[in-house]
């Protein structure tokens, strides 16, 4: 049982990765097909280096092929440059995790368990800063080397990406990505799986470098 | 001084073993169904499928695992179907169980080593959802607001719990194949039907919890 206690472990810092990876396309503000993509390289940096704090409501709409069910979840998104993170599950049950720096801690309301990690202690919490810095830094070739990319349509510019790691392949179909009208932030990720089950995250109100709460980045109580 | 050291050491071994909740159950009223309306009222007898959303804690020892769960329960033909999740929505597995059986139909690749996962679950299943079941040859005590089936089993007994309400409480099996506990609480009704929206599982050979709260209810026609 403690294999299967780690493994599923695992898998949830795998999935947490994936999760990051696309919700972190909040700090690029817009991408476009082959040709367009080279041109708006510029703007993506000159806009990500504008930005100081993201946040937004979710929601998280999980859809079952075989029962052809779809499961809402609702939350939270909060980012500070240049390190700063909160991901959080409100309902059906809390849930979630904070990053500062190579620090954080992570939270579960069922089980009233909280638990700290290091990225240097914890490699897949490394790896997910490693994800953090990229888009911080609008890595785009460390997005490339990781992505293949489609564009799907340019208004509104919707991408489409496919896993180049055969081990996320295995797993992942492919991520969709929808972009706000004036490509300001991304409004949907939808992750589609081998299997045909998927996941619709709507960002619902996207604020761009507000005043976030002194306890944004915070483990809440419960 | 040897005194206090074994009653530390109890209650550090009692730290690591899952607690087994206390149930209430109501007293202002007095049972009086007889063992056929008891039978004929429980949700698992009555032929419905049913499809759950669910919050799981599983303990294991000192382990805490909560997962999300959607189970399609078919009363009828005796069959549930779980898709457990982690809380991102990724599924983990997808397991059918019959009275007699599981059949894992897929599984992260991890998972899908680990021996005894999908007889281990489905075995929790079973005992919450498909069987033992009460039957009509158990025997029967009325205990003022509560009632009692049972029947004795190799090296011990099964009994059923209901309170006044008719509703299943409490299902204990202690024999030779195993020593365990299911409550049912906070039942609500749903289409005519009555389900406990939290039930508490706690298998005492093996320090396992399995505690399920059920968070939507749909019953499909």
């Amino acid at each position: 049982m403690d294999c299967l206690i780690f493994l599923l472990k695992d898998n949830i810092g795998r999935t947490m990765k994936c999760f990051l990876l696309t919700c972190l396309f909040f700090m690029i503000p817009v991408l476009g097909s082959a040709d367009e993509l080279s041109n708006l390289l510029g703007e993506l940096k000159t806009a990500a280096a504008t930005t100081e704090t993201l946040s937004s409501p979710f929601v998280q709409e999980k859809y079952l092929d075989i029962f052809d069910e779809k499961l809402l979840s609702q939350g939270q998104f909060v980012y500070r440059k240049p390190d700063q993170l909160r991901w959080e599950l409100l309902s059906p049950v809390a849930s979630g995790f904070i990053l500062q720096g190579d620090k954080g801690e992570r939270w579960n309301s069922l089980s009233h368990e909280r638990e700290s990690f290091s990225v240097k202690n914890d490699p897949v919490m490394g790896m997910i800063a490693r994800q953090l810095l990229a888009w911080a830094q609008v890595d785009l070739d460390w997005l490339q080397q990781r992505y293949r990319m489609e564009l799907v349509t340019s208004e509104p510019v919707i991408l489409k990406l496919y896993p180049l790691d055969p081990g996320e392949a295995g797993f992942i179909h492919h991520l969709q990505v929808r972009f706000s009208p004036d490509n300001s932030h991304v409004t949907e990720v939808l992750m589609v799986e081998q299997g045909g089950d998927s996941t619709l995250i709507r960002f619902t109100a996207v604020k761009i470098n507000a005043t976030l709460p002194p306890n944004a980045f915070q483990v809440p109580n419960f | 001084m040897s005194r206090i050291y074994v009653l530390l050491l109890l209650l550090v071994l009692a730290g690591c073993v899952p607690t087994t909740p206390s149930q209430q159950l109501p007293q202002d009223c007095s049972a009086t169904a007889s063992v056929e309306q008891l039978l004929s009222h429980s949700w698992l007898t009555q032929g419905g499928v049913w499809r759950l959303r669910q919050l799981t804690l599983l303990e294991i020892g000192p382990k805490k695992i909560p997962l999300e769960g959607f189970l399609r329960l078919d009363t009828a033909n005796k069959q549930a179907r779980l898709v457990a999740m982690n809380e991102m929505g990724v599924v983990l597995f997808d397991l059918l169980v019959t009275e007699d059986g599981q059949q894992l139909k897929r599984a992260i690749p991890q998972l899908q080593q680990v021996k005894g996962l999908a007889t281990g679950v489905a075995q929790s299943l079973r005992q919450i959802f498909l069987q033992p079941r009460p039957a009509e040859s158990d025997r029967f005590e009325n205990l003022d607001s509560r009632q009692k089936l049972w029947r004795s089993i190799p090296g011990g007994y099964l009994r059923f719990i209901y309170d006044c309400h008719s509703d299943l409480r409490t299902v204990r099996f202690s024999g030779d194949s195993g020593d365990w506990r299911v409550a049912y609480n906070d039942y609500q009704t749903f289409a005519e039907s009555r389900l406990p929206l939290e039930i508490v599982m706690n298998d005492y050979r093996h320090s396992v919890k399995l505690s399920l709260w059920i968070r939507e209810v749909k019953g499909e026609k």
